[in-house]
């Protein structure tokens, strides 16, 4: 197991697309939180409270909404980028016709995955501490981190099913832009096409099963945290269609599943 | 010791069959030229023994069986079509990886790199490699972990004259180790300067195998040329001896066994009161085998 996460290394670490994705990701994270602090400034918003957003336990949820849109970019570019740069670079057949079987090519690459994930969640649950106490006053650990451990669970999910969406794009189209170009259509504009015109105008399903597409549900892994937010809005009625969490993080493994097992089946399959 | 067994592979893209029921064996210390035109289904046979491609039907089967086909890959040194390396990741560090991949111990590259005459651009990023150097990086590849059998897929494609030199003294200083190698190509003149054997493929079949000495035959042949070929083909079609007349640019050429010479045709064509204008003894070639070949087969079906 280590062996091909170390093989999966040796062949990123100097990769300059690695490089840029993890830089930026480590970088813009916590730099986005400050950025909206000035946003929220600026616009004048009826907010009871600013700093509310800002600190524990809001923060974490507010960070973890932050981090989703920085996964679902950098690290779903990079799990294209990594499936897909090895067909293109024909890295993949020599790996084959060198002795890596195809079970160990594609374990390399979960495995890493994995890792990935989960180191950053480990950064973003560092970063979201010491931002916490920096702009919290007089906090105990306790109520610090209360809920962090599920919170923190999903988001090392969300991070993994955007990873694991781009690799699963990655085997199945093969080519690099055609991948990333579906990655970004289909969760930017094709997967809320499909939930809120085809499925209820045109086939007419009822709404309440549009919540269950799979980027919908890696979205509600860490929401925007819509409910806190409105306890803080002067006047806006308190409507938002959100999974509970625990479905939420049971309909994620279930797509993630299913994604790795149609890849999987493909690439045990095909002509390299 | 039989190294690869193949019975029976066949292959079809769509409509065309790219190897058809292809049996063929490789015994250890042979330097087998797979032969073939473009599209005979060498480099697609390749691919199946080495597990790129899947089969319709047929089996293959490496050392006898004894191990696992991945096990099996990494005790060969393979090529396939194009060098395929990382292109941002410098000469030392491909071929660490693909050390990693044969599961073999960290090791110094100096001697393999040496051997490919790269020792200089080692720290060189392989995408500032000319197509030269790529493929003398994609040979220090194979040479990982010294393997007894090694793999090359049309070795001089797209090189200069300098470069296809280079390429075939290291292939050949390779096969005079008494390493087991398969090599496809369609250069004819490569394999019979660089195998011991040969397989002959045209449209997936297979068309003839063996030693090299024993596809070309003892058969010779002698060119000649008159102001009245008519003439002289009708002289030399009843002589004993002459196995097979046909024309080549404008000349005739004429297919004799070993009991007939330069001297003898000569004699024979003086004594039928015809002067040749031009006489040319020479051994029939690959080239002139592999024609041959194909064009019987092409015939007979």
């Amino acid at each position: 197991m280590i062996r091909l996460i170390q093989l999966e290394w040796e062949k990123f670490k100097k990769n300059n697309v690695f490089r840029t994705m993890v830089i930026a990701y480590i970088f813009l994270l916590p730099a986005l939180i400050f950025s909206m602090e000035s946003i929220l400034d600026f616009i004048d918003f009826p907010l009871k409270s600013k700093s509310v957003f800002f600190e524990f336990p809001l923060i974490w949820k507010f960070m973890a909404y932050s981090g989703s849109w920085q996964a679902f970019f950098f690290f779903g570019f990079l799990g294209v980028y990594m499936v897909t740069s090895e067909f293109q670079n024909r890295t993949l057949r020599q790996n084959i016709l060198t002795g890596l079987n195809r079970s160990a090519f594609f374990g390399g690459k979960l495995l890493f995955a994995t890792l990935l994930s989960a180191l950053s969640t480990l950064y973003f649950v560092v970063i979201t501490l010491v931002l916490g106490y920096l702009k919290s006053k007089n906090v105990e650990f306790e109520s610090a981190t209360q809920g962090v451990t599920s919170l923190s669970f999903r988001y090392f999910l969300m991070t993994f099913s955007y990873l694991n969406f781009g690799m699963f794009l990655g085997y199945i189209l093969r080519k690099n832009g055609l991948a990333l170009l579906l990655y970004f259509t289909y969760i930017i504009f094709l997967e809320k096409i499909i939930r809120w015109w085809l499925q209820s105008k045109v086939l007419g399903v009822e709404d309440k099963y549009n919540l269950y597409y799979p980027m919908n549900v890696i979205n509600d892994l860490t929401p925007l945290p819509l409910k806190e937010m409105m306890k803080q809005v002067t006047s806006f009625p308190a409507q938002y269609h959100l999974l509970e969490p625990n479905l939420a993080v049971a309909l994620a493994l279930l797509w993630n599943v299913l994604f790795l097992v149609i890849a999987y089946t493909r690439f045990k399959k095909m002509d390299l | 010791m039989n190294v690869l067994q193949i019975n029976g592979l066949t292959k079809s893209y769509g409509k065309i069959r790219a190897v058809n029921g292809l049996t063929m064996s490789l015994e250890s210390g042979q330097v087998m030229g797979l032969l073939g035109p473009n599209g005979s289904g060498k480099t697609t046979t390749l691919g199946i023994i080495l597990g790129i491609l899947h089969s319709d039907s047929g089996s293959y089967e490496w050392f006898g069986g004894q191990y696992g086909q991945a096990e099996a890959r990494r005790h060969i040194g393979a090529i396939l079509e194009t060098p395929n390396f990382y292109p941002y990741l410098d000469a030392d560090d491909n071929l660490d990886i693909y050390r990693r991949i044969k599961e073999l111990p960290k090791q110094n590259f100096d001697q393999i790199l040496d051997r490919v005459g790269l020792l200089e651009r080692r720290k060189s990023k392989f995408h500032t490699y000319s197509l030269g150097m790529k493929q003398r990086l994609a040979v220090a590849a194979t040479l990982i972990g010294d393997p007894d059998v090694l793999i090359f897929d049309e070795p001089t494609n797209g090189l200069d004259p300098n470069g296809i030199a280079d390429m075939r003294n290291i292939i050949q200083g390779i096969a005079n180790e008494g390493k087991t190698v398969l090599m496809a190509s369609h250069i004819l003149d490569e394999v019979e300067k660089i195998c011991s054997h040969v397989t002959i493929l045209q449209k997936g079949h297979l068309l003839a195998s063996g030693p090299v000495g024993h596809i070309l035959t003892d058969n010779r042949f002698v060119i000649v040329d008159s102001e009245d070929n008519h003439k002289l083909k009708r002289v030399f079609s009843s002589v004993a001896g002459v196995v097979n007349i046909s024309d080549k640019d404008n000349m005739l050429a004429l297919e004799v066994e070993a009991s007939i010479g330069a001297t003898r045709v000569n004699q024979i064509a003086s004594e039928a009161g015809i002067w040749l204008c031009h006489l040319e003894e020479r051994k029939n070639t690959l080239e002139d085998e592999f024609l041959e070949i194909t064009h019987k087969h092409t015939n007979n079906q």
